[in-house]
């Protein structure tokens, strides 16, 4: 499993990406799922995710529905319009970060003469 | 699979609320969260409460609070850079419009005032109340947030005292002798020992008090010179100047009374301006001897009846080239320093003299015309 400094400033996006392809998740269903594609590498904290779902949804990012099972309520959230075009910039601002650090850090070496 | 009834979501509710979890939407996520751990991740016979206990822990790392600790501050963020943006626009805002506004002064150009008057409130009601809303922010202890506050809210208060000041506004005088003495007398100290047994900032402790101790000094005597030696020099000579040639007239007067056909009219003007004259004569007396304008209280409302009788006077006697005497300052004169006081009796003293040698003048005018 990963150091929770690492997943810490990726959150955002995971969680945005994770909502851009399965439309409508809720927190508990996202932690799962996360977990289940990469393989319990990566484990979403429940500390971590819930802070991060409010200020996304604050900043205009997610959009929430409610559903009621008996007296729990359950918070579906949505990619807004501006959540999606958010979901795309900071999945290539990480991709190119990435690709930068394996420069860096001297793990692919082709990258240097690209 | 097990189900999470009403009854235990109620209590895992008031439990989580116990526990810091203020904002419902924040409660509602956990609270679903945990009933999903809870029906997925357990058995049929595990005791609902036990599980409970066992699921908790992995929200937090010493406390549940953290989370909505974590949620506030990220809710805030967003609001905490868009202040220190607002901040710095109004920073900068305030040092552009003193800059313009200080050398349209110099230069007598129009534009000074409203200049100064908009950085002035941009630096009082927008750069220091954000700059204090940041500073209680900050991880700053307890002492120094209410310190640095007090400072910033004296600060406000002088700003807004020089405004007034400058716009000539009310209380002007009061914001700024206030807010400097609590500033320097008070806020100074406060600061100084607040901060001076702690080692690394005792340098700048000391540096920053003696500057503000400075600043203080000279805003304060700034004040309290009121107005220069020079000013009231060329008051007190531009009265004497006034009185003098008023007595003159008054003398002049006096010959040509005599050189007039007796008249109701002349015996009239010659009694009133002189039941005035007496008055100002008595108030400057006054002014001379307690050197201040405190004394005048009896005198004024004398003096304000007798001229009133005198314009009533000057106005039944159909001659356009005597003019009433404008009592407008007489009415603050006990508001007024002693000088300026001086100069306004002297003047009314000289409209006195003036209308007095205006209508004997045209009186010996009249008499040569008809020996002619």
């Amino acid at each position: 499993m990963y150091s929770s400094e690492l997943i810490k400033g990726t959150l955002k996006t995971i969680v945005l990406n994770l909502l851009k392809e399965q439309g409508r998740m809720y927190g508990y269903e996202i932690t799962q799922r996360v977990k289940d594609l990469t393989n319990g590498k990566i484990q979403i904290t429940e500390g971590a995710l819930y802070p991060t779902l409010h200020s996304l949804e604050k900043s205009g990012e997610l959009e929430t529905e409610k559903e009621y099972l008996g007296k729990r309520v359950r918070k579906y959230y949505t990619l807004t319009e501006q959540g999606q075009t958010t979901a795309s910039q900071k999945v290539n601002e990480l991709t190119e970060f990435m690709q930068t650090m394996k420069f860096l850090l001297d793990l692919d070496p082709q990258l240097g003469n690209a | 699979m097990r189900n999470v009834t009403d009854e235990e979501v109620i209590f895992i509710d008031h439990d989580l609320a116990a526990r810091g979890i203020v904002l419902e939407e924040l409660r509602d996520n956990l609270i679903d969260h945990i009933c999903c751990i809870i029906e997925h991740e357990s058995t049929m016979e595990e005791d609902f409460y036990k599980c409970y206990e066992r699921v908790l822990p992995q929200f937090f790392k010493e406390e549940l609070q953290e989370i909505q600790t974590e949620t506030d501050n990220l809710l805030q963020f967003k609001n905490f850079y868009t202040m220190k943006k607002i901040m710095n626009i109004s920073g900068i805002s305030t040092v552009f419009l003193i800059l313009v506004g200080a050398i349209l002064k110099s230069l007598h150009l129009p534009g000074a005032a409203v200049t100064f008057l908009l950085g002035g409130f941009t630096f009082a009601f927008m750069f220091l109340p954000i700059l204090i809303i940041i500073k209680l922010k900050d991880d700053e202890s307890t002492t120094d947030k209410v310190v640095f506050s007090f400072g910033l809210l004296l600060a406000m208060a002088i700003a807004v005292g020089v405004i007034f000041k400058i716009m000539h506004w009310p209380y002007a005088n009061m914001l700024m002798y206030s807010g400097t003495i609590i500033f320097t007398a008070l806020y100074v100290p406060l600061y100084f020992f607040t901060r001076i047994r702690r080692p690394e900032i005792k340098f700048n402790t000391i540096v920053n008090s003696v500057l503000m101790i400075a600043f203080g000094g000279i805003m304060y005597s700034l004040f309290d010179l009121s107005y220069s030696k020079k000013y009231a020099d060329q008051m007190q000579e531009n009265h004497y100047y006034l009185h003098d040639n008023a007595m003159l007239l008054f003398e002049t007067n006096q010959s040509l009374y005599a050189a007039i056909p007796a008249s109701e009219q002349a015996n009239q003007l010659k009694s009133i301006t002189s039941e005035v004259n007496t008055n100002l004569e008595k108030m400057v007396g006054t002014l001379v001897k307690n050197k201040s304008t405190s004394g005048l209280n009896s005198s004024v409302p004398e003096l304000m009846t007798a001229l009133n009788q005198y314009n009533s006077f000057v106005g039944t006697l159909n001659n356009a080239s005597l003019k009433s005497i404008d009592d407008s300052g007489l009415k603050v004169i006990e508001r007024i320093n002693t000088e300026l006081a001086m100069n306004i009796l002297a003047r009314v003293q000289q409209q006195l003299a003036v209308n007095e040698s205006v209508f004997l003048g045209n009186q010996v005018i009249d008499k040569q015309l008809v020996a002619n």
